[in-house]
């Protein structure tokens, strides 16, 4: 591999990492809005479904802030091996603004879209 | 909540991992203390959801390796409360502390901008210092005071102070700001290559 093209892997690798993190309120949320998941199921369930291999351990301050915020509630449930789990659900509130934040996604993706394949807006 | 570890490897790698995690949280908020069982739980379930095969150890291990660094994810959390504390008591100390976990929460990119910021204000100190001592010399330079403390740069009182290098800190001043200049702009080229 010459030391230019590894560079551009550098560089691709640093985007790709801040995309993500940007992205991951949106797709913690829209996970959530199918039905309310326990933390491992939630973060495995983004890496796998929407390629965002981010540090696990993320997870969990974003969800206390997005429960201060009154968009996720959590309650304690009996997990598989008995020890209980803590399930995260949104909230009426959380609801609402990830049904506004879709479309408002889905208009982004649109005009990028339209941006690479060189459409008119 | 410890898993039963068979190792005692296991165990003590369980133990280092939380201490670390709730040194971190107590510099935190009270509610934040509940994520330290959250963070417990999830790691039970990522053993409990890994292919069998390998010791304990290094289950674990891989467990904590995808989880991250304590201090990679939770930094955002204590940047929030300490700014918030430093906001409600106006303690700088804590605000001071607040912005620099925040500042290295946002990016290595965000704090190397930051220290690079500090680092071409001293520069301007330094060319302000040239430029100001012949109009304000008795207020610019290195002065020892009557106690024997020595103050340096821009000096609001001078009442009985002596200026050690009088039109010396002109040139003086000027290196400094010179060599700050080179060092500072290479420094920043390699930063962003």
């Amino acid at each position: 591999m010459t030391r230019k093209s590894s560079e551009l892997d550098e560089a691709i690798g640093r985007w790709e990492v801040q995309l993500r993190k940007g992205v991951l309120e949106f797709v913690i949320l829209v996970s959530l809005r199918e039905r309310e998941q326990y933390g491992f199921e939630l973060i495995s369930g983004v890496a796998r479904r929407a390629s965002l291999d981010v540090p696990e351990g993320t997870l969990y301050p974003l969800l206390l802030r997005l429960a201060r915020d009154g968009l996720v509630a959590s309650r304690l449930a009996e997990g598989d091996g008995g020890a209980p789990r803590k399930y995260y659900a949104l909230t009426v509130q959380g609801r609402d603004l990830t049904d506004a934040m879709v479309p408002a996604w889905l208009r982004l993706v649109a005009s990028v879209d339209r941006m690479l394949t060189g459409e008119p807006a | 909540m410890i898993p039963a570890f068979t190792d005692p490897a296991a165990r003590r790698h369980w133990g280092a991992y939380f201490a670390e995690v709730d040194r971190l949280l107590a510099k935190a908020s009270d509610d934040a203390a509940s994520l330290c069982e959250d963070l417990e739980r999830h790691v039970i379930d990522s053993l409990a959801a890994q292919p069998s095969g390998g010791s304990e150890v290094e289950r674990l291990s891989a467990a904590l390796g995808r989880l991250g660094r304590p201090i990679d994810y939770l930094r955002p959390l204590i940047a929030d409360h300490l700014l918030d504390r430093g906001m409600r008591t106006y303690r700088p100390t804590l605000i001071a502390r607040g912005l620099f976990h925040a500042v290295r929460a946002g990016s290595t990119r965000a704090m190397a901008a930051f220290a690079f910021g500090l680092g071409y204000l001293m520069l301007a100190v330094f060319a302000a210092i040239a430029v100001l001592k012949p109009f304000w010399g008795e207020h610019v330079g290195l002065f020892r005071r009557a106690d024997g403390a020595i103050s340096a740069g821009i000096v609001g009182r001078t009442d009985g102070a002596r200026e050690l290098l009088g039109l010396w800190s002109i040139p003086i001043a000027l290196v400094i700001a010179g060599v700050l200049y080179v060092v500072l702009t290479k420094g920043l080229r390699a930063v962003r290559r």
